[in-house]
C-alpha cells in the first residue's frame, strides 16, 4: 500500500517537474526511471509502465550499480541503499536527473525530493537548490505542498 | 380607466399622452431592468468563475497528492468574499475531498455535478473542472448566495420608480400645455355651438384665432359654413313664415266674411220657409174658412131655386126652367168645389197624429165605400201584398180611397176595369206602393200636372170631379215624408207610384 501511493507520487512530480527541453528530442523519447535497491516499489512503479506521462511512455529499470545509469530522467533511491546515496548523488552532480529517496537525510545530502511519513500520512521534501543545479523546474503547486530543505554544509 | 372617464375633451387628451409616455417609460425601464439583470447574472457567473479558475489551479496538487488539508486551506481563500456561503473540491472519482462553509448547515450535493453556472433556490451554483495537462483531476464546487443581485435589483426598481414619477411629472406639464392647441379650439367649437344651441343665434362665428391650419382649422371652417348655410335658410323661413302668416290672416279673414254672408242667408232662408209656412197655413185657414162660408149663401141660393121653382111653377115658361135648371147644376158644381177645397185644407188642418195602420184593412173598407161604383162600372180591385205601418188612418183612406175611384171612373168604353194594389219593401227602407189600372192613361207629359189642384185633363161633360182628388193624394203622401208620382201612356193604362220612406 505505501509503496502504490509513493509509486503514484513519483508519477505526479513527473507532471510538476519541468525537465529542459533538449532531454526529450521528441515525443517518442521514453521517461526513465531507474530504481536503485530491492523495494516494492519497482512492482507499482511497473504497473504505470503502459501508461504515458505528459505524451512520454515510462520506462522502469532497476540498477545495481552506477555503470546501470545510463540515460535517465529519475532515479530512486530505496531505503537499502542509504549508504550508497552520497555517493551516487555526487556521481550524478550535474547531470538533469530527478533524485528520488526515502531516507531521512536525502535531500540535506543534495537530493531533490525525499518521502517522509508525518502522522502517519506519506509526506515529502524538496530541496530547490539541488532541482536548480540539475537543471529541474519544479512547479510552485508543487513546492507548496512539500516541506522545503536546503544542502547541509554545501560544496 | 378613470383617467379616461372625464367628459372633458382636455382631460381625455392629457390622459392619452401620459397614459402613453408612462408606459412608453415603464417598458423601457422593464427592458433595462431585465437586461441589467441578465448582464448582472452574467458578470456574477464570470466572477465567480475567475475565483473558481484560481482555486482550480491551486487544487491540482493537492489532489494529485491527496493533501485534503492542503485543500482545505486553499479553500479558505474564498473566506474573502462574503457571498460565497458554500465550496467543495471532489476528487476525480467524485468524493469530497475538502469542503469550506461559511456559516450555517447548507447542503452539500453528493456528487459534482455538470460543469457550470446555475441559478438555482436562489443561489448561484458553480462546478468548476480542476484539470492538469488537459486531465481531469477533480472538480470544484462553490455556492454563492444572491443578496448582491436583489440589492441590485431593488436598488434598480428604487430608480425605476423615480424615473416613472419624474416623467409622469414632467409629461403631466407638458401635456397640460400642449393638449390646449387640440382642445381649446374644440372647446371654443363646443361652446360656440351651445350659444347657436341655446339662443338660436346663427350670426354668431368661432374665431380662428390661435387655431393651427390643420384638421381642426378645417372643422372650425366647415363649422362657420354650417352657421352661415343655416343662418341663410333660418332667416329665408322666417320670411316664408312670415308670409305664411299673412296668407293664413288672409283667409281666414276670407272666410269670416264667407261665414258671414252665409249665416246671412240662413238667416233670410229661416225667414222665407217661416213666412212660407205661415202663408200656407192662412191658406189653409182661409180656404177652410172661406169654403165654410160660402157654403151658407150656396145653400140659400139652392133652397130659394127650390122655392122659385115649386112657387112659380104656374108662371115659369121652357126657358125660365131651362134657366133655373142650369142655375142649379152650377150651384151643385160649385158645392163639389168648395167640399174638395175643405177636403184639401183638411189635409194639413184637420190631421191626426200617427198610429199603426193596416193597409190591407183600409183598401178592404174603401172597397166596401165604393161598391156602388164597383157595381156599376163592372170592376174589380186585386189586393196584393200591403203592410202595416204608422201612419194617418183616415188619410190613408182618403188616399186609397181617391186613386181606386180615379181608376174606375177613367175606364176604358166597354172594358170592365181591373185595379190592382200592391207592394214592394225594398232593402227594408223604401216601401213602394202601386195603384195599377187598365184605363184610358194619359200621355206621360201630362204626369206632373194631373197633381195640381183643379187641373182636367177631360172636360166635365165625360168625367165628373173637381179636380181636386189627386191634389189631395200628392198632399197626403208629402205628409207621410213620401213621393207620388204616374206612369201612363194614353190608352194604356196608368201606374200609381207611391214612395215612403221607412222609419
Amino acid at each position: 500500500m505505501e509503496y502504490q501511493v509513493k509509486a503514484a507520487f513519483v508519477n505526479n512530480f513527473i507532471k510538476f517537474i519541468d525537465w529542459p527541453e533538449a532531454v526529450f528530442p521528441d515525443n517518442k523519447t521514453p521517461l526513465i526511471i531507474n530504481v536503485f535497491g530491492e523495494t516494492p516499489l519497482l512492482e507499482g512503479l511497473k504497473m504505470l509502465e503502459d501508461t504515458q506521462v505528459k505524451g512520454h511512455p515510462l520506462s522502469i529499470r532497476p540498477a545495481k550499480g552506477l555503470q546501470d545509469l545510463g540515460v535517465s530522467h529519475i532515479v530512486f533511491f530505496s531505503f537499502s541503499e542509504k549508504h550508497r546515496v552520497n555517493e551516487i548523488l555526487h556521481s550524478l552532480g550535474g547531470r538533469n536527473i530527478l533524485t528520488v529517496g526515502e531516507t531521512e537525510g536525502f535531500c540535506e545530502a543534495g537530493g531533490i525530493i525525499n518521502f517522509t511519513r508525518v502522522n502517519d500520512k506519506i509526506h515529502f521534501e524538496i530541496n530547490i537548490e539541488a532541482a536548480q543545479k540539475a537543471g529541474l523546474a519544479i512547479s510552485s503547486k508543487l513546492l507548496r505542498l512539500a516541506t522545503i530543505v536546503r544542502t547541509r554544509g554545501g560544496d | 380607466m378613470r383617467l379616461f372617464d372625464g367628459n372633458s375633451i382636455k382631460r381625455k387628451l392629457m390622459g392619452i399622452i401620459m397614459f402613453t409616455s408612462s408606459t412608453a417609460v415603464i417598458l423601457a425601464c422593464v427592458a433595462f431592468a431585465v437586461y441589467d439583470v441578465i448582464r448582472f447574472r452574467m458578470a456574477q457567473v464570470e466572477d465567480i468563475r475567475s475565483i473558481a479558475g484560481i482555486i482550480a489551479a491551486n487544487s491540482v496538487a493537492p489532489l494529485e497528492f491527496s493533501d485534503s488539508k492542503a485543500g482545505k486551506e486553499n479553500l479558505e481563500a474564498l473566506r474573502s468574499d462574503s457571498h460565497i456561503v458554500l465550496a467543495a473540491i471532489y476528487t476525480r472519482e467524485g468524493k469530497i475531498f475538502a469542503t469550506y462553509r461559511r456559516s450555517g448547515n447548507l447542503p452539500l450535493p453528493d456528487q459534482p455535478g455538470k460543469v457550470g453556472g446555475y441559478h438555482e433556490d436562489g443561489y448561484l451554483k458553480l462546478f468548476y473542472p480542476i484539470s492538469l495537462d488537459k486531465e481531469r483531476v477533480g472538480t470544484l464546487f462553490i455556492q454563492s448566495d444572491e443578496e448582491q443581485m436583489y440589492s441590485h435589483v431593488k436598488l434598480y426598481g428604487g430608480i425605476v420608480a423615480l424615473i416613472l414619477l419624474g416623467s409622469l411629472f414632467v409629461s403631466y406639464m407638458i401635456s397640460s400645455r400642449l393638449q390646449s392647441m387640440i382642445s381649446d379650439p374644440i372647446l371654443h367649437l363646443t361652446e360656440t355651438a351651445d350659444q347657436v344651441a341655446a339662443g338660436k343665434d346663427y350670426s354668431v362665428r368661432v374665431s380662428k384665432h390661435n387655431v393651427e391650419e390643420n384638421e381642426l382649422g378645417v372643422l372650425v371652417d366647415r363649422f362657420n359654413e354650417m352657421l352661415s348655410h343655416i343662418q341663410e335658410r333660418d332667416t329665408a323661413l322666417h320670411k316664408i313664415n312670415a308670409e305664411l302668416d299673412e296668407r293664413v290672416k288672409e283667409r281666414t279673414r276670407e272666410l269670416e266674411s264667407e261665414i258671414e254672408e252665409r249665416k246671412k242667408i240662413e238667416e233670410k232662408l229661416r225667414h222665407s220657409a217661416l213666412e212660407l209656412k205661415r202663408s200656407n197655413q192662412d191658406l189653409s185657414d182661409f180656404a177652410s174658412i172661406a169654403s165654410h162660408d160660402l157654403k151658407e149663401p150656396l145653400r140659400k141660393v139652392i133652397s130659394f131655386g127650390e122655392r122659385l121653382k115649386a112657387h112659380c111653377e104656374a108662371f115659369l115658361d121652357d126657358q125660365a126652367r131651362d134657366y133655373i135648371a142650369r142655375m142649379e147644376s152650377a150651384v151643385g158644381r160649385m158645392q163639389i168645389l168648395i167640399d174638395s177645397l175643405l177636403q184639401l185644407s183638411r189635409v194639413s188642418t184637420k190631421a191626426q197624429p200617427f198610429v199603426s195602420v193596416d193597409l190591407k184593412q183600409v183598401v178592404e173598407e174603401v172597397m166596401d165605400d165604393l161598391e156602388i161604383l164597383l157595381k156599376n162600372s163592372g170592376g174589380t180591385v186585386n189586393i196584393g201584398n200591403l203592410p202595416t205601418m204608422d201612419a194617418d188612418a183616415l188619410q190613408m183612406r182618403q188616399l186609397f180611397q181617391n186613386l181606386i175611384a180615379n181608376a174606375l171612373k177613367f175606364k176604358k168604353e166597354g172594358v170592365p176595369p181591373i185595379v190592382t194594389v200592391s207592394s214592394t219593401n225594398s232593402d227594408g227602407r223604401i216601401l213602394e206602393i202601386r195603384v195599377e189600372d187598365n184605363g184610358i192613361g194619359f200621355d206621360q207629359k201630362f204626369a206632373e200636372r194631373i197633381f195640381k189642384p183643379f187641373e182636367r185633363l177631360h172636360g166635365r161633360a165625360h168625367y165628373e170631379g173637381s179636380g181636386v182628388g189627386l191634389a189631395i193624394c200628392q198632399k197626403i203622401v208629402a205628409r207621410h215624408n213620401g213621393m207620388i208620382n204616374a206612369q201612363s201612356e194614353l190608352g194604356k193604362g196608368a201606374v200609381f207610384i207611391i214612395t215612403l220612406k221607412q222609419a
